[in-house]
């Protein structure tokens, strides 16, 4: 019997979110900055001041974060991992389908697509008119199928993309441009004194 | 060749099953390793301040490496306490369990059985994957803000060798000391004398 907690354990939502790089590390980026702020503010062993500074600090390094990520690494490395792989890493190798798909947006709308039942997927393309954006191929599998084609190779290209621009968004590009925000934000907050000149 | 190869195999590894552990290990593992290098690379900082703040960067981003799989591990665990009831019957029709009732054994019933513990199967996939994640959530919501504020601070006064600092009710500054006086340097000297910017226990930010 499924029950409640199982069936939202394996919504078709949470499935996608779990599998997708991208938007499992903005969830936690996200949740990082409700908890970390939070677990500052909980603690009694520093004063007031020290707390609401760490605290509205670290929220506004996830902000960043997670502006950043959004931003810039979404797009620019998926988009860049699907023309690589399609244009060099998998060039050779028809099996991967990287010649059924114009672009990055043509898979994704195919993936959500095969994610449904058949009648759902008949329904939405002859409602939407969406079979114009796949070729004859793609059109008969999501047509005809009950369980189309996955692709897993161009699935794996992006989340490969998405992890490469994640670790380099999140570890090195990230702290260097919060670095470069924080402080005069903290100060705009009057969390911070402003920087005081040199004398000379 | 190999490395293309390589890169192949990794693809295909992850468009089968992308385990939501991989991107926040390899996250933390990356910068556990620049963010210490880039603290000890700064020239405008102290010595004494690069030291401490690199070594807090790394020891948060080492906690929250095990921390993460763990998590992830364990409520990847939970998967058949949760789907222990789902069974191959709930993927049939019930036309199907009906010719099963009374015996039928055609090609359709087969095939649907067949399909039935295909869906099962990836059914429980599905429940172990999102519980992972569900895992890593809390690891990177409670577990690791938690587990740094219990063991950095402790952990940062053994290596560095600092005294204990036992915080004193504020009392009003009278005159300040003068500078051959060295006398009360051991006296008030905290672990947050490393930092220019006050700063909590917890080192979770990036700058």
């Amino acid at each position: 019997m499924i029950g409640p907690i199982t069936s939202a354990l394996t919504s078709s939502g949470l499935t996608n979110l779990v599998q997708s790089t991208s938007s499992s590390v903005a969830t936690e980026t996200v949740l990082k900055a409700i908890g970390r702020p939070g677990f500052i503010l909980i603690d009694n062993d520093i004063s007031p001041d020290t707390k609401k500074y760490a605290a509205a600090k670290e929220f506004l390094y996830q902000a960043t974060c997670l502006v950043i990520y959004m931003a810039l690494v979404v797009p620019v490395f998926k988009k860049g991992a699907f023309k690589y792989a399609k244009n060099h890493l998998f060039k050779d190798v028809p099996d991967a389908g990287f010649d059924k798909f114009k672009d990055l947006k043509t898979y994704a709308l195919y993936r959500k697509l095969s994610e449904k039942t058949m009648e759902d997927r008949q329904h939405i393309l002859n409602v939407n008119k969406l079979q114009d954006r796949f070729s004859p191929s793609i059109r008969t599998e999501l047509l005809t199928k009950d369980d189309p084609e996955k692709f897993n190779k161009i699935k794996g290209s992006i989340e490969l993309g998405s992890l490469i621009g994640s670790v380099l968004g999140l570890a090195i590009l990230a702290p260097q441009v919060s670095h470069a925000f924080i402080h005069p934000a903290l100060r705009f907050l009057g969390l911070e004194k402003p920087k005081e000149k040199p004398h000379t | 060749m190999g490395f293309q190869n390589f890169l192949r195999n990794v693809c295909s590894k992850l468009g089968e099953n992308n385990k939501p552990t991989y991107a926040v290990v390899a996250i933390a593992a990356v910068k556990g390793i620049c963010r210490p290098t880039f603290t000890m690379m700064d020239k405008t900082e102290k010595p004494e301040t690069k030291k401490y703040t690199a070594l807090r960067e790394g020891l948060t981003e080492i906690i929250a490496i095990p921390v993460y799989l763990a998590c992830g591990y364990l409520a990847g665990k939970c998967s058949p306490l949760i789907t222990r009831k789902v069974t191959k019957d709930d993927f049939l029709t019930n036309q199907i369990k009906q010719d099963i009732a009374n015996g039928v054994q055609s090609d359709k019933v087969q095939k649907a059985v067949q399909n039935a513990e295909k869906q099962l199967g990836k059914y429980k996939m599905r429940v172990t994957n999102n519980l992972r994640f569900v895992g890593v959530c809390a690891a990177a919501l409670v577990a690791i803000p938690a587990l740094c504020s219990l063991t950095i601070k402790p952990v940062m006064t053994k290596l560095l060798k600092t005294p204990k600092y036992e915080e004193k009710p504020e009392t009003p500054q009278v005159q300040s000391t003068p500078a051959y006086n060295n006398s009360n340097i051991r006296k008030s000297f905290r672990l947050n004398a490393y930092q220019s910017r006050p700063q909590s226990g917890m080192k979770v930010g990036g700058v």
